[in-house]
Order: C-alpha cells, then structure tokens, then sequence
C-alpha cells in the first residue's frame, strides 16, 4: 500500500537530537499514518522520549524534519497543541489541587468542544468514571497512588478528543486490572480515528494494541513494521529433550544434516533447540528421523517467533556491533 | 480559542488556590504586613523624613520577599515537580504560563504594601507631595523583581539551589536601600536599591543628588537584565 503525505499524520526525516556531545537520536525517518498505533519500544537510553518529545514539539530538532498533522510541531505549537494529547512519561500535578480541580484547570485551559463552558462539568464526570477515578474526584492529587496518577494523566491527554494522542509509557506502575482498563481506553480511542503513538516497556501491550512497530536502538530505529512483518523474517525454535539413547554429538550430526538448521544447540538442561524457516517441513523431517529410529521426543514445542527474540535480537546483535565498531 | 489572557488568568487562579492552601505561605504572607508596620510604629511615624525612608524601605523589602524569592522558588519547584512541563503540553503559551505563574505573587505583594501603607499613613506618616513616584517605584520595583526572579530561576538548577542562588541579588537590593542615603551620588541610581531611594525622594520632594530619568533608566536595565537571562536560560524541566 502506497502512503501518501497526506494520509501521515505525523512524519520525520533524518531526525537528529542531542545533549551537548552525546547524540540521543541519530538521524531517524518515521511515518505515522492517519488513524493508526504506532508503538515506539526500545532499551533504556535508546532515545525513544527524546523522540517523542520532538515528535510532540517539546524539543527542537537539532537536525532533519518533523512534521505533526502538517505543522512544524516545535514552530507552531500553538497551531498543534489544540489537536494532540500528551500523557508524559512522568506526572507533573499540582499535588495540592484535587483530582476534579486538576481536571477543570486543563479543560479551562483547552479550546476543544469537550472543554466548552456548558459541557465542562459532564466531560469531567465522564472522564473520571472511564478511568475509575470518580471516588477520588476530591481526593488531593498528592494524596493518590502512582498507578491513579497515571490514569489522571491519561485523563488529561485524552479528554479534549484530540487527533493525535502521545503516550509514553501510559501504562507503567498500573496494576493488570487497570492495565487493560488502559487497554481498553486505548482501543475506544482508536476506533475513533485518532492517531496514537505510544512508547512501553511491555512488549505484549504493543502487540496488543499496534498496528505498526518500530523498535530502536541506540538512537536509531532497527526494525519497523507490523507484527507479522517483524517476526515473519524470523526463525520457528523447536525444542525438545535429548533422547536418552543418543549421544548429543550424534544428535547435533543428524539434525544438522537432515534439517538444514539456522541454529542448533544442545542446552545445559539436555535440551535441543533448533531454529528453522520452515517450520512445517522441519517437523516433518524431525519426526521421520525420530521414527526411523525410534527415539521418543519428550517436551516437544514449538515456538513461532516473537516480539520479544526480535526485540532480545536486536539489542544483542546491536551491542555486539557497536563493541567491535 | 482560549486566549493567552484566559490561559494566564486560569493560570493566575490555580496559583492562587495553591498559595492559600500553603498555610506557612499564607500565615506569613498576613503577618508580615502586620510585624513591619508594628515594628516602624515602634520607632515612629512622625520622625523628620521618615516618609522617605520607610517608602523605599517598605517597597524594596515587600517585593523582593514577596516576588523575587517567592516567584524565583516557585518558578523552579514548578519546573522540578514537571508542572512547567505539564502546562507546556496542552496549550497554554510560554507568556500565559508565565504570567500565570507570576500574577498571583504580585497581587499578593501589591495588597500587602497597600495594607502597611494604610496603617502607616492612618498611624500619621506625612503624605507625599508627589505620590505619582511612589507609583512609579512600585511599578517599577515589581517589574525588576519579577524579571530577576525568572532570571534567577533560569540558572538555577534544583528547589535546594535557589536557597543560595537568590542571596545575591536579595542582598543587591537591601544592600543598596540602606546604603543609598549614605552615599550621595547620582550613579546609585543604576542600583535597584539606589533608584527605588531617589523616586522617593522625589515624591516626598526631598533633595537628591539621583534623577528621575536615571532611577528609572536604573529599574528598567535590572529588569532587562532578568528577561535577558531568562530568554537566554530558562527551561522548562530539570536539567537532567
């Protein structure tokens, strides 16, 4: 499918950010389109704040192009900000305020319909109640836990129903329940054609909810694209237990010869892995090979690759090269 | 859309509601008024020139306690606690955040001052010939110390720092109130406590060896020189 610029709702070119000498981003290029989820995952230190916050216009690009629904969103914040919703990756309340106080100043503070004198009150009610927080409406900002802190931060980033909403890592300190409550929020906001762009340490929360992944590295972008495109290119791991009546020499010779394998290792725990293209026709070969001989195959699995080996993948790999650049 | 005086005016009334839920804040912001003036009555009204003296005195002291040190730790408690970053992602813009932050101090300082100078004056402190320049100090004092304190606050790094970084303007400032009737000459009008001394003496219709120009000239550097820095340095989260 061709993306044009019109359909992107938030783009970058050759995005480059710095502190002082170090480089946090090196020269990336994104595309987010109109109406989707796009999950920025990466290590610690890996730049993906620092993105977000040019992304967002808090920060000036200190090399490349940004452009957020068509504007230059560091240039012209006030032409964007009506439109986008930011949860920051820490709070930063009034504690002294209450939760419901805290609300009624960002909705005052807001130009969009939600946020219009007459509808204050029942936008503010709503908010809280999807977020669970309607009991604490009274109840000092400083005075809540951090997993309520993050949902009024959520509640402030989505209350104006912006077209474009930043969440970086909105579901960090919630417990499971509210987790997919988030989850859940998230999902009703997309269905409502806004554009989110969300950073998370929770591999499983991108597969969830994206449509599209990129996963960074060292300030730069290692791989892009959905699920399926990031994984399809990835091994299939079969395991299984070393039979008893084989030697793991002989194991490794045969397998190696019959299979073709990407990978083959026999781990402390007497375990064969193996990791295989084909999943299908390796199986098939596999346990020709046990019938022949009439080994039994205990424990045997097999693991379509996941988020998690491309993303363990890649930080590895990426390590390894920058150790011997 | 929300203007940047609604913004700054929604700002302002948040800061307020902080101010008088902070009972420390609140006790000393009352008492203060209060001790001054019972501590000047002590010493009396009536003295020959005291007018001058207790005029530059009160103005000075009233707005670099109740502006400079108070929006300079504010400022920088907002930018550590994230709230500077918080307002600067919806769509609050950098004047409204500002303003916001610095209205509720300066009312503050404002109603003070009129308070001790209703007592003062009611006490029997003699009535300016030329009230205007005491105005104008006061427009001028505000002006200057709001400057400095956003100035201060954009070198500052952290709530602890401020605790020495605002010591040397403070000290600017009652250092040159006290010595300006000492030491008469015109360039001490370039000083923030020398200018504030010569438009009181120009309202009470004192000699003085200052000018009106000069005074003022004096205010507007030290509040250009606040501004500057603060264009120059001020950012709105922790350095990291």
């Amino acid at each position: 499918m061709t993306t044009t610029m019109h359909d992107l709702a938030i783009s970058a070119q050759d995005l480059r950010c710095s502190y002082g000498d170090f480089e946090a981003v090196r020269g990336i290029d994104l595309a987010v389109r109109t109406g989707e989820v796009f999950a920025l995952l990466g290590t610690n230190g890996a730049g993906k704040t620092t993105t977000m916050e040019t992304l967002e216009g808090h920060r000036r690009a200190d090399g490349g192009s940004v452009s957020l629904l068509g504007h230059d969103p560091y240039g012209e914040r006030a032409v964007v900000r009506p439109r986008v919703g930011i949860m920051l990756q820490e709070s930063g309340f009034a504690g002294e305020l209450t939760v419901a106080e805290t609300v009624r100043m960002w909705l005052a503070l807001s130009s969009a319909p939600p946020a219009a004198k007459g509808r204050r009150e029942a936008t503010l009610t709503a908010a809280l109640e999807r977020v669970e927080l309607a009991d604490r409406a009274d109840t000092r900002v400083v005075q809540l836990s951090g997993g309520q802190k993050r949902r009024l931060d959520l509640v402030l980033a989505t209350i104006n129903e912006p077209d474009v909403v930043f969440l970086d890592e909105p579901t960090t300190g919630l417990d499971p329940e509210s987790r997919q409550n988030t989850w859940d929020l998230i999902a009703g906001l997309r269905r409502t054609g806004a554009t989110i762009v969300l950073t998370t340490h929770y591999l499983e929360e991108a597969e969830q909810l994206a449509d599209r992944i990129a996963i960074m590295h060292a300030g730069r972008i290692a791989v892009e694209g959905t699920l399926a495109e990031l994984v399809d290119d990835r091994p299939t791991r079969i395991s299984f237990r070393r039979p008893a009546d084989v030697t793991g020499v002989d194991v490794d010779r045969a397998l190696r010869t019959i299979l073709a394998p990407r990978h083959l290792e026999l781990d402390a725990r007497e375990t064969v892995h193996i990791d295989v293209d084909d999943a299908q026709q390796a199986l098939v070969r596999l346990l020709g090979w046990a019938e022949d001989h009439r080994h039994r195959l205990e424990q045997l699995t097999v693991n379509q690759a996941s988020l998690s080996d491309v993303f363990a993948q890649i930080a590895a790999d990426r390590t390894l090269q920058e150790d011997f650049a | 859309m929300s203007t940047t005086t609604q913004q700054m005016s929604v700002i302002a009334r948040t800061e307020w509601r902080l101010i008088t839920r902070n009972k420390t804040v609140l006790l000393s912001a009352t008492l203060m008024p209060l001790a001054v003036a019972g501590m000047i009555a002590i010493q009396g009204v009536d003295q020959p020139d005291a007018g001058v003296g207790m005029s530059a005195m009160l103005i000075g002291l009233f707005t670099v306690l109740s502006i400079y040190l108070t929006v300079t730790i504010t400022a920088v408690s907002r930018r550590q606690d994230l709230y500077l970053k918080r307002l600067r992602s919806g769509e609050s813009s950098d004047v409204a955040i500002f303003g916001g932050l610095v209205i509720a101090p300066a009312v503050l300082c404002l109603g003070q001052l009129v308070v001790v100078f209703a007592i003062l004056l009611a006490m029997g402190l003699e009535v300016p010939a030329q009230p205007w320049w005491l105005a104008v100090a006061v427009v001028g004092a505000v002006a200057m110390n709001l400057a400095a304190a956003v100035g201060t606050a954009a070198i500052t790094p952290n709530p602890t720092a401020a605790q020495m970084s605002t010591v040397p303007f403070f000290f600017l400032v009652i250092g040159t109130l006290f010595a300006s009737p000492f030491a008469d000459n015109r360039f001490m009008d370039l000083t923030p406590g020398g200018a504030l001394v010569t438009l009181a003496r120009l309202a009470y219709e004192m000699p003085t060896p200052g000018a009106a120009l000069s005074a003022i000239a004096g205010l507007v550097v030290w509040t250009a020189i606040g501004w500057e820095i603060a264009k120059r340095y001020f950012r709105w989260e922790p350095r990291a």
